[in-house]
């Protein structure tokens, strides 16, 4: 399950005064810089000194397994407390929570060790999980409750619970009764003496059993550690697991609460409960040895005191598996299995495929075999297998494969063979899975069987496996690097080019006199920018520029030669019926810029501006006229 | 025609940078692969965590839709799943729609773009000096054709970057959660749901975040519950 971390907010009086400043030392800094200065510095002092508040220190986490709850549920508060060097915790008792009853506690702890950016970095982290039962329902809160840790004191955040009725019929697993009868020792008046040393009479131990068993070589071994009692045993932590040689382990059930059970033990009486199930999945043959646990238990006498315990029995005798009659297709399973199988369809066309299912259920050694696979050349083309477990740590529940049969010809086809062989453990004996003989019609094929792949979504086809990759390269999205918008940029440009251009080829194509025009408009605005310029400068560059911006424009514009002189340029304009007002003012023009070119530098300067007014008059009047001579 | 050029040059020139720190974030993100992604879905899967398999064959076809392997494994193991009937079952044609647009992958629309963009071009080229003594109908229906597909594959592109970079999508990586609902004053849990099924978060409520399932419901989960794509 689970958990739904909610973030408690650690708050620490003491760390809080670590942030006030120093009114002393104040004051003597104040008689030497200016208080604005001493502002910001003191703000960055603050927080500097913060520093190590805000990136680490002790971090109190509270969590729920499920913030709405059933009647028959239960509710785990899991208090986490983790810093960066070993924790100084005054075990926190568990807060009382109206609707519900405090039933149970237990206590972890552990350390790591990483390093990052070259730096080693430990964690040190304690867990304490509370379990409750909800007693009626309706809404209620996990109350905040302080934490003492490093002497300093955190305080958790309250949690909001809703309590619903069942949603089902089932009645989960309650904690019974205490071991050890009278009064309630789970109520919420829990005194705080739990560590009290003081002994007792009665008699608790942990058992591992069976305490001597006997198993095939591979067969998974369940060994059960049992808290025994005869005393009132409020809780247990477990410590520590010690391992040995041999074998491999998993988890099979951990209770969270203590369900006892009453037992008869060696001749006395006992309430006995189950603290771990373990899977113990033995590699070699011989004699082994299950794991030991180690915990305290805190017992209730007058008082609390704890109680040190380590798990005796549990022996494993190994036997090693038959070597003779190993039928084909064991690949190692050991178990006690029930094997069955099915197909989706028994008739099919061509191009179509079926699905196989192999159903093995029971407890066995799963991790240990690999996948059967169908014999080849027997009509269909069968996929490996897809492996689905519903599997309880790994040796308890089912696993199913699914492979994809697809038959290559047509006619009455016998599915190939499927080997699969175990060593039956109960039995002690080698099993092989045989499939009855079953007939499988397969039509000819028509155009929508070969569609049908695509209409039967719901046939099951082959898990690819992984790729063989010797890097991995960075993906990078093409449209989010440069290099992709610079074809488009030029592409967009080029588009932009020839539109300008068909334009101008069509406006030539079309009226070239307008074209022509608009080109000798071009040119004169180059040429008039630059005696402009020179004109405002007072330049005497101003007439040389003035004249050729003139003469380049009517040659363009009335397509006058170059290498005609100003007089023969002057009568072609007349014969193209120029206004005669407009020929004068430009004779007039072109005069000054004769005289000019005489003149001493310091003269030449004088009409400038007006020159530039008549320039800019007379090329007004000749754009007013159109090239035939006629005014617009 | 100087300064369009000129704005155009300077909006390149201030692109790069921008291209460049998008790059250098993505590159600091992860190994950013889609293969790599792929490996990492198939080991969860074969290890039994469906949650992490299909967040990480979500994360490959993220990157590239169309990676052939990351679709079918997560196919497969969405019809494997315990929540399998909540996926809607499409039509013949929606289901072939949405591979095509699966196959087309970012980088591989972005090209596409761009083949198409210059085709364009081309086109508009031909159009504009054609001779026009002769009847224009086919440059102008071969540049209408191009500049509408090369509009719709822009398009395309932009709404399939945006979603890459806004990916909504969820996995839920809980074994078993209840989906509850919006009502705070509800509290009867409206279904349960397991390890393995893809959400789509509509908004973050504190701890909670809202959820619609591939059905269509609605409801809020445990943020804690949920990994984002």
């Amino acid at each position: 399950m689970d958990k739904l971390l909610a973030h408690a907010y650690n708050e620490s009086t003491a760390n809080a005064k670590k942030g006030k400043p120093n009114s002393a030392s104040d004051s003597g800094i104040r008689d030497k810089f200016p208080l604005s200065f001493l502002f910001p510095l003191f703000l960055f002092v603050s927080l500097f000194m913060l520093l190590p508040l805000m990136l680490g220190g002790v971090k109190v986490d509270v969590s729920v397994n499920k913030y709405v709850v059933s009647i028959n549920d239960q509710l785990t508060l899991t208090l986490r407390i983790s810093d960066s060097s070993r924790l100084n915790i005054s075990e926190p008792p568990a807060p009382a929570v109206n609707l519900f009853s405090f039933r149970n506690m237990t206590s972890s702890s552990s350390s790591s060790v990483s390093i990052q950016g070259g730096k080693m970095v430990s964690v040190y982290s304690h867990n304490y999980s509370y379990i409750y039962f909800p007693q009626k329902e309706g809404q209620t809160s996990i109350p905040s409750f302080t934490v003492r840790v490093n002497n300093q004191d955190y305080k958790t955040r309250p949690i909001d619970i809703s309590i619903i009725a069942s949603t089902t019929n089932s009645t989960q697993p309650r904690q019974s009764s205490p071991a050890f009868p009278g009064r309630d020792p789970f109520g919420f008046t829990i005194p705080n003496d739990w560590n009290g040393d003081s002994s007792t009479s009665g008699n608790t131990m942990l058992i591992a059993l069976p305490e001597n068993q006997y198993v095939y070589q591979g067969f998974p071994a369940v060994v059960s550690y049992y808290l025994y009692t005869d005393e009132m045993v409020r809780s247990f932590n477990l410590e520590d697991e010690k391992d040995y040689e041999g074998y491999g382990k998993s988890t099979f059930e951990q209770p969270t609460m203590l369900n006892y059970e009453e037992v008869r033990y060696q001749g006395r009486n006992y309430k006995r409960a189950l603290i771990k199930r373990l899977a113990i999945i033995p590699n070699k043959d011989g004699n082994l040895q299950a794991p030991q646990m180690q915990g305290i238990a805190r017992l209730y006498n007058f008082g609390y005191l704890n109680k040190d315990l380590k798990s005796s029995g549990g022996a494993i005798v190994v036997r090693p598996l038959p070597r003779e009659k190993q039928p084909a297709g064991f690949s190692g399973a050991v178990g006690n299995f029930k094997v069955s199988h099915s197909v989706s369809k028994t008739e099919l066309a061509l191009g179509e495929a079926l699905t196989f299912t192999l159903k093995i259920q029971g407890r066995g050694n799963y991790n240990r075999f690999s996948a059967p696979v169908f014999i080849a050349g027997k009509g269909f083309q069968a996929s490996s297998a897809v492996v689905m477990d519903n599997l309880n740590a790994g040796i308890d529940g089912t696993r199913t494969y699914y492979y994809t049969l697809i038959p290559q010809t047509k006619g009455e086809l016998r599915l190939p063979e499927l080997p699969f062989a175990w060593f039956d453990h109960d039995q002690g004996e080698f099993r092989s899975f045989v499939m009855p003989e079953q007939v499988i019609q397969v039509k000819a094929a028509n155009v929508l069987s070969y569609l049908n792949r695509i209409w039967e979504p719901q046939s099951p086809r082959t898990m690819h496996p992984r790729l063989k990759r010797d890097k991995y390269p960075v993906y990078k999205a093409y449209p989010s690097q440069a290099w992709y918008w610079v074809p488009v940029l030029l592409i967009v440009i080029f588009c932009l080019l020839i539109s300008v251009l068909s334009y101008n080829v069509k406006l030539k194509r079309k009226s070239p006199e307008l074209y022509a025009q608009r080109q000798a408009g071009r040119i004169l605005q180059r040429y008039m920018k630059h005696a402009t310029v020179a004109a405002e400068n007072l330049s005497t560059e101003f007439y040389p520029l003035a004249e050729k911006a003139l003469f380049d424009y009517l040659a363009t514009k009335y397509k006058l030669a170059n290498h005609l002189s100003t007089e023969e340029k002057i009568s072609n304009l007349r014969e193209k019926s120029i206004p005669l007002e407009l020929i004068a003012e430009m004779q007039s023009f072109l005069q000054s810029c004769q005289q000019a070119r005489f003149m001493p530098e310091a003269d030449r300067a004088i009409n400038l501006r007006e020159d530039l007014e008549l320039l800019q008059r007379i090329i007004a009047g000749f754009s007013r006229i159109k090239n035939n001579g006629v005014k617009r | 025609m100087k300064r369009l050029a000129f704005l155009l040059f300077m909006l390149l020139v201030l692109w790069l940078p921008v291209a460049a720190q998008v790059d250098s974030l993505a590159a600091d993100a992860d190994v950013h692969n889609a293969d790599y992604y792929y490996n990492k879905a198939v080991d969860y899967f074969a290890s039994g965590n469906h949650g992490y398999a299909n967040l990480y064959y979500l994360k490959a076809l993220r990157l590239n839709t169309a990676h052939k392997y990351a679709r079918a494994n997560l196919d497969l193991a969405i019809r494997m799943s315990p929540d399998s009937k909540l996926y809607p079952e499409r039509l013949f044609l929606v289901r072939v729609l949405f591979q095509g647009l699966d196959f087309l992958s970012v980088n591989r629309l972005a090209m596409l773009s761009l083949v198409l963009l210059l085709l364009t071009a081309l086109s508009l080229a031909w159009l504009l000096f054609y001779d026009p003594d002769k009847e224009r109908a086919l440059p102008i229906l071969s540049l209408a054709l191009l500049g509408i597909l090369c509009l719709s594959s822009f398009s395309l592109l932009g709404v399939k970057s945006y979603r890459q970079r806004h990916n909504q999508l969820a996995v839920l990586i809980a074994g078993n959660e209840q989906l509850l609902p919006l009502s705070d004053t509800a509290t009867k849990p409206l279904a349960e749901i397991h390890a393995g099924l893809i959400v789509t978060i509509m908004e973050t409520k504190g701890e909670y975040v809202i959820v619609r399932l591939p059905n269509g419901q609605v409801g809020k989960l445990p943020a804690k519950a949920i990994a984002k794509v």
